[in-house]
């Protein structure tokens, strides 16, 4: 295997990472459509991603999937398919390094009623705030981190 | 979060451990069905499904091609995502990977057979300690064997049937 690999950064830009430098990050997504809209978090300028995050060491990624989601929109969630798994190398931001992202997309509903939202410390600083996104709009929304298989994903989820 | 998870060693014993202790190890393995039998990897603890953890660096992909091809000399096709789990494991004090324990995130793919050169089998060396090799065994003797595996594997290969 070669020494080093592509990646990209959350503003899309190419970047190179030695494969020394990478460390693993498990991350998990929900993909929720409701009334022909789907569930993105729009950080800023740079663009739209899926909601979710990172899996903690001894967390269930499940259990993850629900925690992220309670925090960034406030539901608790019914979790059902999963409908894809991707390997992604990607440059931090707020320099947490290079990692070597292994994400799980999950089918989700939001159910009951909605609490308080807990943005993270980092998420606020990017400017974090949720958005219903009309799946006919898709094509045209800007992904962060130029991951664009995310539109992939949200239309298999449809 | 608790600092201690319920985890489980390599005969399938709860065992406590110690969050501070793990390290992410990402893994994947394919279930392969062919005439009514699947391919697992009979070895020393009983049997489980091919594959192994990913190396940095490493898409799924790849990771999952490369191990299948060590263990089997099978060429392969990733056709979908079944399962992803997420386990706390000891390592048996044999293994020289790490002294860390393990928070495996476990993926199980269907995949299916393209070729076959044998002369791409290359075990590592716990595998050889372990006497691995790959075995087809009917789905309907399943129930019948030893699974050496923390995770429920019947019933990953037979949601792959589905």
């Amino acid at each position: 295997m070669s020494n080093t690999v592509e990646g990209y950064n959350m503003e899309g830009e190419k970047v190179i990472m030695k494969v020394s430098d990478l460390y693993f990050r498990p991350s998990v997504y929900a993909v929720v459509i409701k009334d022909d809209k789907v569930l993105m978090i729009k950080f800023g300028d740079l663009g739209y991603y899926l909601i979710g995050g990172g899996i903690e060491l001894g967390e269930d990624h499940i259990d993850a999937l629900r925690r992220e989601l309670l925090e960034e929109t406030g539901f608790e969630i019914k979790v059902k398919d999963l409908i894809e798994v991707n390997t992604y190398f990607f440059g931090m931001p707020f320099n947490l390094g290079s990692s070597h992202a292994i994400k799980f997309f999950y089918i989700c509903e939001l159910v009951g009623n909605a609490k308080e939202q807990n943005f993270e410390e980092k998420e606020i600083q990017l400017n974090a705030k949720l958005e219903w996104i009309p799946l006919s709009e898709i094509d045209n929304i800007k992904i962060t981190s130029a991951d664009d298989n995310i539109k992939n994903i949200i239309k298999k989820a449809m | 979060m608790n600092k201690i998870v319920q985890g489980r060693d390599i005969d399938g014993n709860k065992i406590e451990l110690n969050v501070e202790d793990l390290y992410f190890r990402p893994a994947v393995y394919g279930v392969l069905i062919q005439d009514n039998k699947v391919l697992m990897m009979n070895q020393k603890f009983g049997y489980c499904l091919p594959g192994g953890a990913l190396d940095l660096g490493e898409t799924f992909e790849e990771s999952l091609k490369r191990e299948i091809r060590e263990e089997t000399g099978y060429e392969i096709k990733i056709i979908n995502i079944v399962e992803v789990t997420s386990e706390f494991f000891k390592f048996p004090p044999s293994s020289q990977k790490t002294f860390k324990d393990a928070h495996s995130i476990r993926m199980f793919f269907t995949c299916k057979i393209l070729s076959e050169d044998k002369s791409n089998i290359h075990l590592e060396k716990i595998e050889e300690e372990w006497n691995i090799k790959p075995e087809w065994i009917a789905i309907s003797e399943l129930e019948n064997i030893k699974i050496g595996d923390s995770t429920d594997l019947v019933s990953i290969i037979k949601k792959s049937i589905n």
